[in-house]
């Protein structure tokens, strides 16, 4: 006999995660190949909504078609601030680079944030529904937004770990990852990659925002959530891990859901961090991570 | 040889003639410097302060509005020959959500600055402090909708309030859930001194005038854009709440109201009731976000079209829309009542002397935007009816069709009529 809402709670976790999944995975792909951590990926996330309601607006055609300027805005963005403030850092000696690309990327964040609002306006905004209405699931009833976004959220994973494991881009990514001298004495540019890497999980941020944006809305600082969310997941999955990614990100959708559900809200962040707190005593690296 | 021959150069006359040239370069440069500051002195103004949010993570949506309605009046008063012949001039900070930032833009302002009044302060997280400080930094502060009780409950000297607050807001709205028969009521608070503000007070004046009414409290965290936990409990509750209630600053209010008519909450006819009047702010974010699920809700404010406005009301419209566009919200009106009782303090005191002013607007007695304004000052310390004005009526409003404005949608309490 379950308890009156499980499978509310339940559906409403699962897809609460997978949305939080992609988010991190972004995340995770930057801190894995580039060891940084970056502040700015909730704003990648934002110009992904916004990249996806003016292209909505301009050309007149369906927002689910308009996915992919979302992806383009964030890498567009994530490859001239890897250029333009992260290069350096990689390249030219200096005492402290991460510290520097870390400030560097916060930086970027109160910019970005500060030229949303110049110029998309102060006010929420939310682009047209991809498909309008909503669908019952085991009597749960769920907008198809969610439905699509948690769809678009899997099909994209699954993607990614096909590209991860597969291609040449991917299998380098994973190279410096895991020796960055290795990588370099095989050949590898580690310049090249760290570019493509940090535009990749920009444009990943840029497409979860977007996905985001007919459920959320969009408004100037809408990033500031979604990065403190997927800084949980990554740490709790495990730092640079994509597997920890998704576990992690299912975790804490269900601890959101049940908690919040059968306790109170205000527990669920408790309940999440004290998870969190337990996973890094009894195993440091996360889940999934490896000790370095 | 050629040290000798330059050693020979420096003469008596020749250190008097140069040393007298130099004498007279600089004396001309001084009185040309001294022409320049005097010829060039900025004219003398009276500077008002506004500290309102202007960046994220504060409200900027309402902050910009606040400062659009005080550049406003400096620029409608100023062409109306300025306060005592000077120019009125706007001094701004960002008020962040940190009060320390705001304290210290204060303490700038009234040390180096000299503002004479202050406006703007908006989250009572933040405006609460600020109040607080004035005690220390003197200058007369205003309040319109930052609804913390304590702000005029702490009895500072120089905060007033031109608005409302918690304790009043709750107890009207209590009036209305009455009138209307709504019983099971479930609210989602802000973890904030808004949201448990009006939890608290909810709960104080349900007990006392509507005891038969159940209400069930969701908090949420600040700054959430995903509700679906929180609305999940809302939809646990047994039975079914017949009003669902969302405490929530813009634009969680919209995000949430969405999120209620996605997860189907109103199918059961269920109606949502925004706690504050945030459908007026913005009204194409409003419906951009609700869509559809707009029609049915509902919201409290203190502005009807039904009502009657004052002389000084119209006016205001009047000059708002040409400026601007569109109609201002209720806020923005009471800081226009706030900004002309500040030039009148200054205008029938002859000074800009906080203790001066404050005695003067203590005993306020001006028309407003949208009625007559005198200030209660009780002396209780409890009481937080002190630099406090109270003339406002609730209304409670409904929208009846999509994408309608604010002024049209129907007035459901008090009744028309």
């Amino acid at each position: 006999m379950l308890p009156p809402l499980f499978f509310d709670f339940l559906i409403t976790g699962i897809v609460l995660g997978l949305i939080y999944a992609l988010m991190t995975t972004g995340l995770t792909l930057i801190y894995g190949v580039m060891r940084l951590s970056n502040f700015a990926h909730g704003e990648y996330y934002m110009i992904g909504g916004y990249a996806l309601l003016f292209s909505t607006l301009a050309l007149g055609t369906p927002s689910i078609i308009n996915l992919p300027f979302a992806m383009i805005a964030g890498l567009l963005v994530g490859f001239a601030v890897e250029r333009l403030v992260i290069r350096d850092t990689y390249t030219k000696v200096m005492a402290r680079p991460f510290e520097y690309a870390m400030l560097g990327t916060m930086s970027v964040s109160v910019l970005l944030q500060n030229l949303a609002k110049e110029i998309c306006g102060p006010f929420v905004r939310a682009a047209p529904a991809f498909v309008p209405g909503s669908v019952e699931i085991l009597e749960v009833t769920l907008s198809l937004n969610r439905v699509v976004a948690m769809a678009v959220s899997l099909t994209t994973l699954l993607f990614l770990y096909w590209f991860i494991t597969t291609t040449k881009t991917g299998r380098a990514w994973r190279a410096v990852a895991q020796n960055r001298t290795g990588a370099v004495i095989s050949g590898i540019s580690v310049g090249r990659t760290n570019f493509l890497a940090y535009g990749a999980g920009a444009a990943l941020a840029g497409l979860s925002g977007a996905l985001l944006t007919p459920i959320y809305g969009v408004w100037p600082n809408i990033g500031w959530a979604p990065l403190n969310l997927s800084f949980v997941v990554m740490i709790l999955g495990g730092v640079g891990s994509y597997k920890g990614a998704l576990i992690g990100a299912l975790i804490v959708g269900l601890i959101h859901s049940f908690i919040a559900g059968y306790i109170s809200p205000p527990y669920a962040d408790v309940a999440m961090y004290a998870v969190l707190l337990g996973v890094l005593v009894f195993k440091p690296t996360g889940m999934f991570g490896q000790a370095a | 040889m050629t040290q000798a021959k330059t050693e020979e150069k420096v003469t008596r006359r020749s250190y008097l003639k140069y040393g007298g040239g130099a004498v007279v370069a600089v004396a001309v440069v001084a009185a040309a410097g001294y022409a320049y500051m005097t010829l060039t002195k900025a004219p003398e103004t009276i500077k008002i302060g506004v500290i309102t949010p202007l960046s994220p993570p504060g409200d900027y949506v309402s902050g910009k509005l606040i400062l659009e309605t005080a550049q406003l009046f400096v620029e409608w008063k100023n062409g109306q020959g300025g306060v005592q012949g000077k120019n009125l001039e706007i001094i701004q900070a960002d008020q962040t959500l940190d009060p320390s930032v705001a304290i210290s833009n204060l303490q700038r302002m009234v040390t180096k600055d000299k503002i004479v009044g202050l406006v703007g302060p908006w989250e009572s997280s933040v405006a609460l402090p600020v109040a607080g400080a004035t005690q220390d930094n003197p200058v007369v502060t205003f309040y319109t909708y930052s609804w913390a009780d304590a702000i005029t409950q702490n009895h500072y000297k120089y905060a007033f309030r031109i608005g409302v607050y918690n304790s009043l807001i709750a107890g009207q709205s209590i009036d209305y859930f009455k009138d209307a028969g709504l019983k099971n009521i479930a609210v989602i608070v802000e973890e904030s001194p808004y949201g448990f503000g009006q939890r608290d007070s909810l709960t104080y004046w349900g007990e006392k005038k509507y005891p038969e009414a159940k209400f069930t409290f969701i908090p949420a965290a600040m700054g959430k854009a995903d509700y679906s936990a929180e609305l999940s409990r809302v939809k646990g509750i047994t039975p079914s709440p017949d009003l669902l209630v969302i405490h929530l600053n813009v634009p969680h209010a919209f995000v949430a109201g969405k999120q209620a008519v996605e997860m189907g909450l109103t199918k059961g006819g269920a109606k949502i009731y925004f706690g504050n009047d945030c459908p007026t702010w913005d009204p194409k974010s409003f419906w951009e976000m609700m869509g559809q699920g707009g029609v049915g809700t509902m919201f409290p404010t203190y502005y009807s079209p039904n009502m009657e406005m004052t002389a000084t009301g119209q006016e205001f419209m009047s000059v708002y829309k040409t400026k601007y566009g569109k109609e201002p919200f209720i806020a923005l009106m009471w800081y226009w009542d706030c900004l002309r009782i500040l030039c009148e303090a200054i205008e029938k005191t002859g000074s800009t002397n906080p203790d001066t002013l404050a005695k003067y607007i203590e005993g306020i007695d001006i028309e407003g935007t949208t009625g007559r304004i005198t200030l209660v000052n009780e002396t209780d310390p409890k009481s937080m009816l002190w630099h406090q004005w109270i003339g406002m009526t609730q209304y409670t409003f409904e929208f009846t069709e999509f994408q309608q404005e604010a002024s049209k949608a129907k007035q459901v309490y008090p009744p028309v009529g």
